[in-house]
């Protein structure tokens, strides 16, 4: 037996030592040449998943269910295969965010919420009490094992009144995780120092495990064969070669693992938070994995020697480990394997105490500070030692709460057991943390209700159970159930009975906070603050990398000065000053200290000061630093700009969608147009081929009669020649409407302008028809007064235009009691000229068109055309010419009445 | 398909042949002769620890950069910057 003194030196030296390498890492990453900016040193850090749990339980674990203790190395190595996916998304986020721990993450996640986050730190520290009760209970059991007979351990503590090796143990590690993890604030949360010497404790580790697996194996056995083959012999050693006896729970544990290696707020700092480059993931991907085959190579080997060596039931299992080289009279070995065990606790002790102080004043002593104006916070010009001070405290609380939980707990549970009930607790982050970076729909207080439901199932299904069965509280609680009611038995929950304590748990709270959390984030809306974060979080693959959240979140106004101030509070002077002249450089602008700072350096500094407080208090600072100003209602009316601008854009698209619409409604009537005036065009053409040939024909054929018969009579023959010459006229006026037509419109019309006397007009136009209208029986009245100022225009044209309303009048007039007058009435501005029938009218469809040329107005009879369909677009062109108007108003059945105007002169 | 997404696939590729490895059915399987030595070693704990070792040194072999470095990424977002 090593004496007492001794192993204190050594274990102190051993101390120092980790001391002495935390120092050189810390000034080699000083001096910029980082040490630990290696994927091995990566590697080996993260395998600060390896506590004494591995080191001794696992052992412990092998000698009852074998294979049983393999899930929770298979886990993370499943975990580590999806690296690619899961771990590089979480650290680029974590980049970008400035995260500095698991809370922070979630918080930050679902709008920087500090509610959440004081939520994960609660449930990440009570969660962690009870692993770190499982270091102390394996290093105060280690120191018992060196210095007495291993199989009398149980009567043999060292105790001084009330203190027993444990409360050394944790006073001693307190101490050291104090002095070690909180020595300086850094902004980064970067513990260069502490990353290496946790790397150095993984290879002490792993180098005393396999240095004892040797031995045992081929020392005190004759290697693997002869070591399994005298454990065959013995038919309670066979069983536990079977997957039967690890069944129970295999995939539970091999799930919960999953999850804690992600999860485990001590693995978060040094996979994520510590990461210092994320293509070292990429090695540490493979290299992790290996370092737990390794390690888990001689568990089988060691526990089965334990096993065939001591007589059953001597020794601890979770003591062979030691027990075998003491009992063989190793010292030295035994020696290594107690300075392995004692790295695996204390790695894992600083690294957590450290993770979980830090969430423990960034994300719950900070905001309530904040909350409540806490004097601290405003009078003093540094904070840093304000906040070392609390982590300090925050590390010894936690210490003295695992001591405790060490006292009730530890002697009724194996080490595999405890460690369990902290996976549990860590594997409640996975759903909001895996919904976080793939789901935007996640909302803070769905995150809330999950973790709290996922939280209180955990506590009741595993945590009261493990103080019932150390007897603290009454036993029947886990046999009838509270107040006996069995439905509420924590280890079979609603009656489930077939699963194990481990595995029941994980099922009922897993179910119900993924359940709760999904749930409530569907009936939640989304606040802007969250959208912004769940696409920050999800799409980080797709942002450009540069570590700033976009612009937008702050547009409130600070003065630069009171951010400095602001800033040296949280990470010191040179840190601000450095960061500030940074932002100065990049964006190329001078920072006058009484001026307002833009929003870009109001994000440098929320994000500087997130690396000391975390990010929902850090934003909480912010937003109490510009609620000063009195600019707060900017970062509102900023946020619902975004939304304006959204609404702004859609009503956009919706007017050039109108827009669209509106041309091709346009489009469509111009085709119709046209194909209309093709239309009329084609039957105009075979109108006027129709009226050509019609005088044609009859003067071809009165001229052929004319020619073949020389006998006619001279009055026949007279008869005769005078059709022929009507004939001709009509095809020559008809020829020359065509042609007068497509003069006006191509300008090219002679006009004779001068002063014109309507009157006469009239007149003329009249005398030159009043045989037409006898000869078809109908009244022609000419109404025009006296004197009337003469108007400027073509004589001929006007004459034309109206004698073409005339004609057109008597064309529709009945024979008999036809009735067309005419008068001339002078306006102001101009004369109007009208002509009235009593024919059958105008349908009102046709009022405009008929001024159209080619249309033609049929008879309702016969569908012959009366007119040639040019007469009357002829004299609209005609009237244009002269600046008036021509139009007509009918009532059907009563006649029409066609008017038109001519400006007076001037 | 770029080099690196092609990576990605790979990898998961690998964790769905771990999850197959490791499955209760599969392990069940062994219950049978499970006295059975090879090498001196029982099958069931050969098995896994091989299958493991195995799965480990595809994944390094599949995370195994072909040009031999390691180049920092590009804070310049590497995924489009590859996918093109």
């Amino acid at each position: 037996m090593l004496s007492g003194w001794v192993l204190l030196m050594v274990a102190l030296a051993y101390l120092l030592l980790l001391f002495a390498v935390a120092f050189y890492g810390d000034k080699r990453a000083e001096m910029g040449r980082h040490l630990e900016a290696t994927p091995y040193i990566y590697a080996l850090s993260i395998a600060v998943y390896c506590t004494s749990w591995t080191f001794y339980g696992s052992v412990g674990r092998a000698a009852q269910s074998g294979i049983g203790f393999l899930p929770i190395y298979l886990g993370p190595t499943l975990s580590f295969v999806l690296g690619w996916f899961l771990l590089r998304k979480i650290i680029r986020i974590s980049k970008a965010q400035r995260i500095t721990s698991i809370a922070d993450f979630i918080a930050s996640r679902y709008g920087k919420s500090q509610g959440l986050g004081g939520l994960v730190t609660v449930i990440a520290t009570l969660g962690t009490v009870p692993y770190i009760s499982l270091q102390l209970k394996a290093v105060a059991t280690s120191f018992d094992v060196m210095l007495y007979d291993p199989s009398a351990v149980e009567t043999a503590q060292v105790t001084i009144g009330f203190a027993d090796t444990a409360l050394f143990v944790a006073a001693a590690l307190g101490v050291f995780s104090i002095l070690f993890g909180t020595r300086h604030l850094d902004a980064t949360e970067h513990h260069a120092g502490m990353i290496v010497a946790i790397a150095f404790e993984s290879v002490v580790k792993l180098v005393a495990f396999l240095a004892v697996g040797l031995f045992v194996t081929f020392g005190l056995f004759d290697g693997f064969a002869d070591l399994f083959g005298r454990a065959v012999q013995n038919p309670e050693l066979t069983r536990l070669m079977t997957f039967d006896a690890a069944e129970t729970n295999w995939a539970t544990l091999t799930l919960l693992s999953m999850a804690a290696i992600i999860c485990l707020p001590r693995q978060f700092q040094v996979t994520v938070v510590e990461n210092l480059d994320e293509s070292h993931l990429t090695k540490a991907m493979w290299i992790f994995p290996l370092y737990l085959l390794l390690i888990n190579i001689f568990v089988l080997p060691i526990a089965f020697g334990g096993l065939l060596w001591f007589p059953e039931g001597t020794v601890d299992a979770d003591t062979f480990v030691l027990a075998l080289p003491l009992a063989e009279n190793q010292p030295l070995l035994a020696l290594l394997v107690f300075i392995g065990g004692l790295s695996a606790a204390t790695a894992m002790v600083i690294v957590a105490t450290v993770a979980l102080s830090t969430m423990i004043s960034n994300d719950l002593i900070m905001p309530i500070l904040i909350h409540y104006q806490h004097p601290q916070l405003t009078q003093r010009e540094d904070l840093s030692g304000f906040l070392l001070g609390i982590r300090r405290i925050a590390i010894l609380v936690i210490l003295v709460l695992a001591y405790f939980y060490y006292r009730v707990v530890g002697d009724s549970y194996a080490l595999v057991s405890i460690g369990l009930v902290s996976f549990a607790a860590a594997a409640q982050f996975a759903p909001v943390m895996l919904a976080g970076i793939y789901w935007r729909g996640g909302t803070r207080r769905g995150a809330i209700a999950g973790l709290s439901v996922g939280f209180a199932v955990w506590f009741y299904t595993l945590l009261l159970p493990s103080f019932a069965r150390s007897g603290w509280i009454d036993r029947s609680f886990l046999s009838e159930g509270p107040f006996g009611i069995s439905l509420l038995r924590p280890y079979n929950l609603a009656g489930v009975s077939d699963l194990d304590p481990i595995s029941h748990a994980l099922f009922w709270s897993i179910i119900l906070n993924a359940g709760v959390f999904i749930l409530a984030s569907l009936l939640d809306r989304v606040s802007n603050i969250e959208r912004i974060q769940a696409t920050l979080f999800v799409e980080v693959f797709r942002q450009d990398g540069r570590d700033e959240a976009p612009v937008g979140v702050w547009q409130g106004r600070a003065l630069v000065k009171d951010l400095r101030a602001l800033a040296e509070k949280f990470v010191g002077k040179e840190a601000a000053e450095s960061a500030f002249a940074t932002h100065a450089r990049t964006r190329g602008v001078t920072l006058n200290p009484e001026g307002y700072g833009d929003a870009g350096l109001v994000q440098v500094v929320e994000r500087l000061i997130a690396g000391s407080i975390g990010s929902a208090s850090a934003r909480a600072t912010i937003a109490s630093t510009i609620r000063g100003e009195g600019v707060s209602s900017e970062e509102f009316m900023n946020l619902l700009d975004e939304t304006t601008q959204v609404l702004e854009y859609s009503r956009q698209l919706e007017q050039k969608s109108e827009a669209l619409e509106a041309a091709t409604r346009e489009l469509r009537e111009a085709n119709d147009r046209l194909l209309e005036l093709d239309r009329l065009k084609d039957e105009f053409l075979s109108t006027v081929t129709h009226e050509l040939r019609t005088p044609l024909t009859s003067i071809r054929s009165f001229t052929e009669i004319l020619h073949d018969e020389p006998d006619m009579s001279v009055e026949q023959r007279c008869e005769f020649l005078e059709i022929v010459i009507a004939e001709s006229e009509r095809l020559t006026r008809l020829i020359n409407e065509v042609l007068e037509l497509a003069k006006i419109q191509s300008g090219r019309m002679q006009w004779n302008i001068a002063e014109v006397d309507l009157k006469e007009v009239i007149e003329s136009a009249a005398a030159t028809l009043i045989q037409v209208f006898e000869n078809s029986q109908i009244k022609l009245k000419v109404e025009v007064p006296a004197s009337v100022p003469p108007v400027r225009g073509d004589r001929d044209r006007l004459i034309q235009v109206v004698i073409n309303l005339l004609s057109n009048a008597q064309k529709f007039c009945p024979t008999g009691t036809g009735c067309v007058k005419i008068s001339l009435e002078p306006n102001p501005l101009d004369m109007v000229v009208q002509v009235r029938d009593n024919g059958p009218g105008i349908p009102e469809a046709d009022c405009k068109a008929i001024f159209d040329k080619f249309h033609q107005v049929r008879d309702g009879g016969t569908g012959n055309p009366l007119g040639t369909g040019l007469g009357l677009a002829i004299c609209q062109r005609i009237v244009d010419h002269f600046g008036g108007k021509i139009w007509v108003e009918s009532v059907e059945g009563e006649g029409a009445t066609f008017m038109f105007t001519v400006p007076k002169l001037a | 398909m770029s080099e690196r997404e092609r990576r990605g696939e790979k990898t998961a590729a690998l964790a769905l042949l771990g999850a197959v490895l490791f499955c209760e059915p599969l392990l069940d399987g062994f219950d049978a002769d499970a006295e059975l030595l090879l090498f001196g070693i029982p099958s069931l704990y050969l098995y896994l620890f091989v299958a493991w070792g195995v799965l480990i040194a595809l994944l390094a072999l599949v995370l195994k950069r072909k040009d031999g470095a390691d180049p920092v990424p590009d804070a310049r977002d590497p995924d489009r910057r590859e996918g093109g």
